[in-house]
């Protein structure tokens, strides 16, 4: 007996089933009330509308089966990320912050932000509803794509495994340099090009190629320098933003690896290069831009006149964290990528040069962010004074919320997010030194009881000071 | 013992030195402090018991308390202005919005406010907080009333009695309990061990003495049916 098999058919009515699993899942599992941020509403509707307008026969009359259901299968992980953003998977007082800053920063040109979770050990920020747009490319005219997808949308992802581990929050300002980044591109990469052209032209004098190879290897440098340089420019947004503790947060971020690494990750579209320079060398320019010497010598001072000399050593760590990069050295990935070959020697050759034009960027770059943005650098800069006091009632199992002031003995100022992250931070280390030294037997038990003691503290401080700052604001107007 | 007033409640909240100080952070608003009282906050931090299918609560039974923990609660941040109804007959654990620290000279209970208590609202059964502890209390929040109560985090819900504890060597009392400085509505521990403690295993001894019984039992039935 013959039979005709339709393929077409059976993946359409799968595909037609999905879509009903999709909506009932997000209308089942999504819990709007819970959401840490306004802007996953905003990311949810649209992903409602997308499963509406095709569920319309009309629209998926000339769709091939097999793009809506390949589009289906991708359409489940940005349903994920929504789902991850719910309060009971990110820490609402502490974006709330950040979505003030962020819609200070970016959001008065319409672009939008939501705040999920990944797997991996590092904080990222994707263009969520780029993306989209993209895999809706293979089953909606452009027309439509614009009609639903009409924000501009980013989805922030913060590394689940360390979701308790507040001052590494700071981490959250580098990637709004990376939206920055995306958002200016050309004239960053104009600014780039005047840096880098002496370097690019001696580059191109030694590749020894034919013209369109040649062409092909200086486009790939290009796209990596211009990665790096991504990387670099989140780093300025992030110690600008964060001060030291992002200095602090980024430090840690580089634990288990070498510092001295730039590494690079080819693709075979350039566009998906990925590229990161050494921890020195992030961590020198870090240095640089805030001016780390004379904060913690005025920290110092402050410590001092509140006896607490004790929490010196974990300024004189920081003192004596390495930054040469004399050793730094540029690795290529995949090896089996034949150009790698090629490109490492030539980076490593022009490292130094590389490395002293990055340093000029950043130097021009930060003058044009501090000008651009000098409310939010101001709203955002640390005080000494008020990281001392805060780090004292840590020091004594307090809240560090408040900051005593004689004219409000009783319900004192409330302190700023950034002076609560940076005296979190600093305390934090404090208590990794400490434990060092201990000879506790229960070493693994005192190490967690007391970082996570810190940790819920700066959390509580951060949510009872965000409310007080709204009721005094709330209160005033009234 | 002595119950404070508002001078000495302030006094004490005044106190430049954090061991001698009454802290009560962050008050929102100087008219918390009442003739002899300080009214406090419900927090964002929510633990709800939901219906379960385990078959009791047997706390001297320490790691089927620890296995059932995830199906016997649920726990909840709420966002500010987010409302929460409590039903009737219903108990769930809030916590303050303020953070106490008490020196070492200083008692508390906790209580309603009583417009919350006409409305049948109990914030708290263990009502005792003991000189020298830190920390967010939990609430233990029940409606005995008929119909549901609507909550909102930041509302005035209970208030704190103050006591002076004035006994000779009081300087040396400190808290080693269980609950380590908590910010967030807290299940209840009893099986997180203390120095210089002997409820815990004072518990396994109670449970101890119970199987010993039962195995005995089994084994004198046992050579009964063999004789």
């Amino acid at each position: 007996m013959n039979s005709t098999v339709d393929e077409s058919n059976v993946v359409y009515t799968k595909s037609l089933s999905l879509i009903e699993k999709t909506k009932t899942k997000i209308g089942q599992n999504i819990d709007q009330q819970f959401f840490a941020t306004p802007s996953s509403e905003i990311s949810l509707k649209i992903l409602t509308n997308i499963l509406n307008e095709i569920s319309d026969p009309d629209v998926l009359k000339p769709v091939a089966p097999h793009s809506l259901y390949k589009f289906l299968i991708r359409l489940q992980d940005f349903v994920q990320d929504i789902e991850l953003s719910t309060s009971a998977h990110i820490a609402w007082p502490i974006v709330a912050y950040w979505d003030n800053i962020w819609f200070s920063f970016l959001g008065k040109d319409n672009v939008h932000v939501f705040y999920s979770l990944t797997r991996e050990h590092n904080y990222s920020i994707s263009q969520y509803s780029q993306r989209l747009k993209l895999y809706l490319k293979n089953i909606m005219c452009q027309e439509d794509i614009d009609r639903i997808v009409c924000d501009d949308i980013y989805c922030l992802s913060l590394a689940s495994i360390e979701d308790d581990n507040i001052p590494l929050y700071a981490n959250i300002a580098h990637e709004f340099g990376h939206a920055l980044f995306n958002n200016r591109r050309l004239q960053i990469e104009t600014i780039l090009i005047k840096h880098f052209a002496t370097i690019i032209f001696s580059i191109s004098n030694e590749l020894k190629q034919d013209e369109t190879v040649r062409l092909k290897i200086i486009k790939r440098i290009h796209h990596i320098l211009l990665r790096l340089a991504s990387e670099l420019l989140s780093d300025l947004i992030g110690a600008l933003f964060a001060g030291p503790a992002f200095y602090l947060s980024l430090y840690e971020m580089g634990w288990g690896g070498s510092k001295h690494l730039w590494s690079v990750k080819l693709s075979p579209n350039d566009e998906n290069i990925r590229s990161h320079p050494g921890f020195n060398f992030r961590l020198g320019c870090i240095r640089n831009i805030i001016d780390m010497k004379d904060f913690f010598q005025n920290l110092r001072d402050e410590i001092k006149r509140l006896n607490m000399e004790h929490l010196y050593s974990a300024l004189d760590f920081i003192d004596d964290i390495p930054e040469g990069t004399e050793e730094d050295r540029v690795k290529i990935h995949p090896e089996l990528d034949k150009e790698s070959q090629i490109i490492q020697p030539l980076l490593n050759k022009y490292l130094h040069e590389i490395k002293r034009e990055y340093e000029l960027f950043l130097k021009e770059y930060d003058e044009i962010i501090r000008r651009e943005y000098a409310p939010i650098i101001e709203m955002t800069s640390v005080n000494p004074h008020n990281v001392a006091e805060l780090m004292l009632r840590l020091d004594k199992k307090i809240l560090p919320n408040i900051i005593p002031t004689p004219a409000e003995p009783l319900l004192g100022t409330p302190a700023r997010f950034q002076d609560i992250l940076v005296a979190s931070s600093l305390y934090r280390f404090n208590l990794l030194l400490k434990q060092k030294s201990d000879s506790d037997e229960h070493i693994t038990k005192s190490a967690f009881n007391s970082l996570s003691r810190v940790e819920r503290l700066t959390m509580k401080a951060i949510e009872a000071s965000f409310i007080q700052q709204n009721f005094k604001k709330w209160n005033n107007e009234g | 013992m002595s119950i404070l007033n508002r001078k000495d409640i302030k006094n004490r909240m005044c106190e430049k030195d954090y061991s001698k100080k009454l802290l009560i952070t962050p008050l929102l608003s100087e008219d918390q402090i009442g003739p002899a009282s300080v009214d406090v906050r419900l927090g964002s931090s929510l633990v709800v018991p939901k219906k379960t299918y385990i078959e009791s609560q047997d706390v001297t039974e320490s790691e089927l308390v620890q296995q059932v923990e995830r199906r016997r609660y649920d726990r909840i941040r709420l966002k500010y202005h987010t409302k929460f109804v409590l039903h009737p007959n219903t108990l769930i654990l809030g916590v303050t919005y303020e953070y106490i620290s008490l020196p070492f000279n200083t008692f508390c209970t906790v209580a309603s406010r009583s417009s919350w208590g006409r409305l049948g609202l109990v914030v708290a059964t263990a009502s005792v907080v003991q000189p020298g502890f830190r920390g967010c209390l939990t609430l233990e929040l029940v409606n005995l009333s008929e119909s549901p109560i609507v909550l909102y985090p930041g509302l005035l819900v209970g208030q704190l009695v103050f006591y002076d504890v004035q006994a000779k060597g009081s300087e040396e009392i400190t808290y080693d309990g269980r609950y380590d400085c908590p910010t967030e509505a807290g299940l209840p521990q009893f099986f997180v061990s203390r120095e210089s403690k002997v409820l815990d295993r004072e518990m396994a001894f109670w449970r101890k003495g119970y199987n010993y019984l039962q195995e005995n039992t089994d084994k004198k039935e046992l050579s009964n049916c063999i004789e």
